[in-house]
């Protein structure tokens, strides 16, 4: 490959990363706080199908992305009420919220456009010419100034510091006076706006349709950016743009007559190394999957 | 009242809720509740259709052989949700042993049946293997796996082991001598009932009973649950708990290979790319219904093998989408996984109830 090629594929790699800057984010909040977060893929996929859908109804993309925060908000609320309130096993829970989704989502799919695997067409984000980087979506923006933004806000601001106090010792946080309930909630909050704002990556701005399962396992490639990136939003940068390179090269290499089937499996497989190898000595907060029995 | 029958009204009760925020769903989509329910169970056949009881028996076969699968492992400390991708492994392997080996019948149908057993308990004792190796999450590696398995399962059957002519993905046809032996040879069945049913159905219900036996009697299956109770416990009382976890999740494994190679022998004849309408994860939810018990997932199972069937025939006949059947799914583990939810319920039906009955 010449350097033209490897041109191309560094741009699609970006443009495969944003939208995993932009879920893994939301993925650190809520792992901060004391919840893994196994829903992820959930609150990403309702994102992308509302998104899809409000777009195609009012014909506004603007429109659509603001109401995919709002779908993975929705998702979110519904795990952290599980999770928070009644207790339930935070992988159980993420994994009933992920099936739940991907029922909701398809059953809607059908309802709207009458049928199980694919969307109408819909109204698609305009990209922007830059230089080097190429044709780059607005959210590549977004994902830049979300970064900084929660990096500041966990590590650098009182609640972020509350936070990591949840996460680490809900007891400690506790007798010191912190609303850990409150904390939590809204860590999962910003989480399912942010995955979900992830999820309209997948059906209105690098795509202009939604196909069932859209986000296609993203959100657990996304858990392992996170402890790959050492739960650091810029280490999530270097993590995603991985990701984004292996997604870019099964892309690029199709052109080789190598069968799509087999490319597909590169960024599963790598994920499958990272989770086994990368992650030695990466520790998450003490506090997490636990639901221990503090009273808050 | 005795403990089972107050854990039993709980489940049922999370059940009937389940079913009731399910019509809600119904009603607000614009279908009446009542008849989609009607459907269902008529596609069940709980009216007595002889083809409907059937269908829900093969509905059936898979989902409790996964949710026991799940039960498996999740007894010995690991949450399992790879079953998706060993089934598919295990199905592969069974179309590959069904059609390019010759052998007699009596061989055949067990040799194929181990090579699933053996393929889908290789991809379970990885993930268990990865885990207490390594310290990779159980559940991403498994997740990742499914990805893998589906992705490397479509490559086969659409390139190197694709059918002669076929312009999709779908294998040859295994041999005639892999096919499952059906029950109506063996047992005097009158007709027109289970027709179609092979030992595959038996295997749904025996396996069940082996495993739990395993679990209760032997000193493999103590150590496997002792393990899953408290990592801490087992290491103290020296039990190798890592590899009794690596072993649990074999036998996890292989298990959901056997849901695949049934289908395979019994059912299909030859491996379709992407088959499986996800029944590794139904099996979560069947898990959970039955209480993660042994015997419980046979129950669990067969209902949400009716609700499968069921939902086909609506879907055929009502035009109401099958989907409704995962929300309803979901909802049910939520409900029984919570412990505040069932502990409510739990003490509701007894006095006893102050303690979550499952180990999680």
């Amino acid at each position: 490959m010449d350097f033209n090629q490897w041109g191309i594929i560094f741009q699609t790699a970006v443009r495969m990363s944003v939208p995993l800057v932009i879920v893994s984010l939301g993925g650190i909040l809520s792992i901060k706080s004391g919840i893994v977060a196994m829903g992820l893929e959930g609150m990403m996929l309702m994102g992308a199908f509302v998104a899809a859908i409000v777009a195609y109804s009012t014909g506004s993309v603007l429109l659509g992305i603001t109401a995919s925060m709002m779908g993975g908000l929705i998702m979110s609320m519904i795990l952290a009420v599980m999770v928070i309130q009644f207790k339930i096993d935070q992988v159980i829970g993420g994994v009933a919220l992920n099936i739940m989704a991907l029922g909701l989502t398809t059953l809607l799919l059908y309802i709207v456009w009458g049928n199980r695997g694919r969307s109408a067409w819909l109204p698609q984000v305009r990209t922007l010419d830059l230089p080097i980087l190429g044709r780059m979506s607005p959210l590549f923006f977004v994902a830049i100034i979300l970064c900084v933004a929660v990096w500041f806000l966990i590590f650098r601001t009182k609640w972020g510091l509350h936070l990591r106090m949840t996460g680490e010792n809900p007891a400690a946080a506790v007798s010191v006076g912190i609303q850990v309930r409150r904390v939590k909630y809204t860590a999962m909050a910003l989480c399912g706006v942010l995955a979900g704002l992830a999820g309209s990556y997948f059906s209105i701005d690098q795509l202009n349709i939604f196909t069932r399962n859209a986000t296609a396992g993203r959100g657990f490639i996304a858990l392992s950016i996170c402890i790959l990136g050492r739960y650091n939003p810029f280490g999530i940068l270097a993590g995603s743009f991985l990701f984004g390179f292996f997604d870019a090269l099964s892309i690029s290499l199709q052109r080789f007559g190598i069968p799509g089937h087999l490319l597909q499996m590169i960024p599963y497989i790598v994920t499958l190394f990272v989770i086994v190898f990368g992650v030695r000595h990466v520790r998450a907060p003490m506090a997490i999957v636990k639901n221990l029995d503090v009273e808050y | 009242m005795t403990k089972g029958l107050v854990k039993f009204l709980y489940l049922f009760t999370s059940l009937i809720i389940a079913l009731l925020i399910g019509a809600l769903l119904f009603w607000i989509t614009g279908h009446n509740p009542l008849y989609a329910y009607l459907m269902m169970l008529r596609g069940a056949g709980l009216f007595g259709n002889a083809s409907a009881i059937q269908n829900t028996l093969f509905q059936a076969t898979p989902v409790i052989l996964t949710g026991l699968s799940f039960v498996i492992a999740i007894k010995s400390g690991i949450v399992n949700i790879g079953a998706e991708g060993q089934l598919m492994a295990g199905a592969m392997a069974a179309a590959i042993v069904g059609h390019y080996i010759s052998v007699p019948a009596p061989i055949h149908v067990p040799l194929a049946i181990l090579a699933a057993c053996l393929v889908g308990g290789a991809v379970g004792a990885l993930i268990a293997f990865l885990k207490v190796r390594f310290g990779a999450h159980a559940v991403i590696t498994a997740i990742m796996l499914n990805h893998i398995i589906n992705n490397f399962t479509s490559y086969l059957v659409n390139f190197p082991l694709i059918a002669d002519g076929a312009n999709m993905g779908y294998t040859e046809r295994i041999q005639p001598t892999a096919n499952l032996p059906l029950l109506r040879d063996w047992l005097p069945i009158p007709a027109p009932y289970f027709q179609r049913i092979t030992i595959g159905v038996l295997l749904a219900v025996i396996v069940p009973v082996g495993v739990w036996f395993l679990f209760k009697y032997t000193r493999a299956g103590y150590e496997m649950r002792v393990t899953g109770r408290s990592l801490d416990a087992a290491n103290t009382a020296g039990i190798n708990s890592g590899r009794r976890m690596i072993q649990a999740l074999f036998l996890s494994g292989a298990i959901a290979g056997l849901a695949g190679a049934i289908e395979i022998l019994g059912s299909m004849n030859q491996f379709v790319d992407r088959f499986s309408p996800g029944w590794g994860f139904d099996g979560i939810a069947v898990a959970f219904l039955s209480g993660l018990s042994f015997i419980g997932v046979i129950f669990s199972g067969l209902f949400f093998g009716a609700l499968s069937a069921g939902s086909v025939h609506m879907q055929i006949f009502a035009r109401i989408p099958i989907d409704y059947v995962m929300v309803i799914q979901a909802i049910v583990i939520m409900l029984v996984a919570a412990p505040r939810i069932s502990q409510y319920l739990y003490g509701l039906f007894g006095k006893i109830g102050k303690k979550v009955p499952h180990g999680l």
